[in-house]
């Protein structure tokens, strides 16, 4: 039992205060089921164009635990996405959807944190270099440094999960061989 | 060394300027996650949006331990004001030259910005600050371009600051804080 202003809280019943956000864990959990739900969706949304046909691969193993990362830190309120300790809900559910598409690229688990603006920014290592994502709500940022050249690559949404793919599939290449083509670059 | 007094109107042309590290807070629902003591695109990302970045001009041709310990007790203030409180831990300096003459893309300027305005604070107050202006690149390609010479041609500049006990106890609160939603998770 931990005694905060508020009075006493329960680890049993899991009500807890953190930065004026007070939640009950039944609540919580089935914002979470609906907001986890709304990602995997199949309608309306820019990512999901896989073809009907086509398997999608599965997911890398760390999936799951950065999707419950990830859920776990966002929050419907702006002003608490400010700090760096959340996320605004949408750039979430857009992190969500670029992981889902693309975990079984990427060259391991992810390092996460939150942007001053609000995105989502995860870091993976390579065998011969780096690669950042900036994921936001409007457009994916994927920033690689290959045998020290930086290379950029811009995905929106409405490139869809296929040009998502098709982009990260080369800079995974990239990073495993340290090949790379430099005219490919969108660094200035 | 004698402290070195910069020229406000110009960077010199061997000057060695140097990013603020800080340690930024986890997401909340990334705490297990290991730390990663290292550089990171977010070093990089400002605050403001217009993706001017903040810099420390260390020293004329070399880091100045003088200009060093002036621009510590700033950086260490500065922690404290953060929404989170942070701790400092340093710089990342690199030679103007790399910043000017990059070995891929354009070069990046680099302007005095010195912040001297009387009512302010002796500890708010930095006649070493400068700005690197993005001039055309957006936010996230200016915090990448610096991130990437800063880390292929920068060093570390290690600052090890002996907390006082005020800072201690806003760490330990946090840290209690984070151990406070763990054990509310399980």
């Amino acid at each position: 039992m931990l005694a905060t202003a508020n009075g006493t809280v329960s680890a049993r019943t899991r009500e807890f205060e953190y930065n004026g956000l007070l939640a009950r864990d039944a609540e919580k959990a089935k914002w979470f089921e609906e907001f986890v739900r709304s990602t995997r969706s199949n309608e309306g949304t820019s990512y999901m164009i896989w073809g009907n046909n086509e398997p999608r691969p599965p997911g890398a193993s760390w999936f799951r635990l950065v999707e419950r990362r990830i859920s776990e830190s966002s929050t419907p309120d702006p002003n608490l996405a400010r700090g760096g300790r959340w996320l605004p809900q949408a750039t979430a559910i857009a992190a969500l959807k670029f992981f889902e598409a693309a975990s079984d690229l990427l060259p391991g688990e992810p390092y996460i944190y939150g942007s001053p603006l609000g995105d989502l920014i995860a870091e993976f290592d390579g065998e011969k270099g780096t690669l950042t994502s900036v994921i936001g709500p409007n457009v994916t940022l994927l920033f690689a440094i290959i045998g020290g050249i930086p290379i950029k690559k811009t995905v929106s949404p409405e490139g869809g999960e296929r040009e998502l793919r098709s982009k990260l599939r080369g800079l995974a290449e990239s990073l495993r061989t340290g090949k790379h083509g430099a005219l490919d670059t969108e660094h200035r | 060394m004698a402290l070195w007094i910069p020229n406000t109107d110009k960077i010199g042309p061997n000057e060695h300027l140097g990013r603020r590290l800080f340690d930024k807070p986890q997401l909340i629902g990334a705490l297990d996650q290991r730390p990663r003591h290292r550089l990171r695109l977010g070093h990089f990302l400002e605050k403001r949006d217009g993706g001017e970045t903040s810099l420390d001009r260390m020293g004329e041709s070399c880091v100045n331990k003088g200009v060093r310990s002036y621009l510590a007790q700033r950086a260490i203030k500065a922690a404290e004001k953060f929404r989170e409180p942070q701790q400092f831990n340093g710089w990342t300096v690199i030679h103007i030259k790399i910043l000017r003459k990059p070995p891929h893309g354009t070069p990046i300027s680099v302007e005095p910005f010195p912040i001297t305005a009387p009512e302010l604070d002796e500890l708010d107050k930095n006649i070493y600050h400068a700005h690197a202006l993005p001039e055309g690149r957006s936010y996230n390609d200016m915090a990448f371009q610096l991130f990437w010479l800063f880390s292929e041609h920068g060093r570390t500049e290690y600052y090890k600051h002996i907390l006082n006990w005020r800072e201690r106890w806003m760490i330990i609160c946090t840290r209690f804080r984070d151990w406070l939603w763990l054990s509310s998770q399980e």
